[in-house]
């Protein structure tokens, strides 16, 4: 927890991705859900200040930037969704403004991107639907059942799934699509134990740790 | 790993899968997770791991992904 703390980035109002970096809304994210998970006392953080850091990064069109240098993505906008819902102030930014954004990157597969035209995506799409599903606006995805079939569709005959259509397989899908799923009720549309067999497969059986595909070497991401 | 060496994974969870003539089951080696999760955090922060310098700026959501896991 001391080493989150130390992360946090004065001048901004958030937090970096290591000590003495500048604030991000990624890595303000990921503090505030460590934070969240150890049941730290948020009464003693800077809130005001990191609402503010969240709030500042939202523009005109309701899209988010991750930092002070204004890129644009729909990651952030679920990163400072997510966030503020953890500090109950989502009430700080626009957020039928963020909605709209968001559903103008919808494409015509039925899924997201990282921003308008951009192509579909699996991590995108968490991120999409995460973020509308905090705004209680889900209602604003255009044809759910085709997202649903794009989601599907990513289940490769390795039984795991990949994040875009001909691209290989990841364990780490298994999370974002899944939660896409739960979110919408489609987990059902996946095979569960084909999928199950290509991550234990993943497994390195000797030093442990869940690699993104078999044979490979494991990591954490 | 030999069949010896294996049979002394201590801890591991089987998961069934399938229904019928298709039933058989997953093993997930779940106390070689635990120790490679516990593990993690020494082996990043070695001076000379190049994962652990190459992955130095996204270090915070690292953490996150690891208590998670």
């Amino acid at each position: 927890m001391n080493w989150v703390l130390l992360c946090y980035d004065k001048s901004t109002g958030g937090f970096g991705g290591n000590v003495g970096h500048d604030g991000h809304l990624l890595y303000t994210l990921s503090a505030i859900q460590i934070l969240a998970i150890a049941s730290y006392d948020f009464t003693t953080l800077p809130t005001e200040e990191i609402i503010k850091f969240i709030v500042s990064l939202q523009q005109p069109d309701g899209s988010f930037a991750g930092d002070e240098w204004g890129e644009i993505d729909t990651r952030f906008s679920y990163c400072a969704l997510s966030a503020l819902s953890l500090l109950s102030a989502l009430d700080r930014v626009n957020v039928p403004k963020a909605v709209e954004y968001i559903a103008s990157c919808q494409n015509l597969d039925g899924g997201f991107g990282s921003m308008q035209g951009a192509e579909s995506h699996a991590g995108q799409v968490f991120c999409c639907v995460g973020a509308l599903s905090i705004a209680k606006s889900l209602h604003v995805i255009h044809h759910p059942d085709l997202l649903g079939w794009w989601l599907a569709e990513r289940q490769c005959d390795s039984g795991g799934l990949n994040g875009r259509p001909e691209k290989q397989a990841d364990v780490c899908y298994s999370w974002w699509i899944l939660s896409v799923l739960s979110i919408l009720g489609r987990v059902d549309w996946i095979n569960r134990d084909r999928l199950a067999s290509f991550i234990a497969k993943a497994q390195d059986p000797d030093d442990g740790g869940i690699a993104d595909r078999p044979d490979d070497m494991p990591d954490v991401r | 790993m030999s069949e010896e060496e294996h049979e002394q994974v201590k801890e591991t969870v089987n998961i069934p899968i399938g229904t019928g003539n298709d039933a058989t089951s997953i093993t997930f080696f779940r106390d070689r997770h635990l120790a490679y999760i516990a593990g993690l955090s020494a082996r990043m922060d070695h001076p000379s791991s190049y994962e652990g310098a190459v992955t130095e700026h996204l270090r915070m959501s690292g953490i996150y992904w690891t208590i998670t896991a």
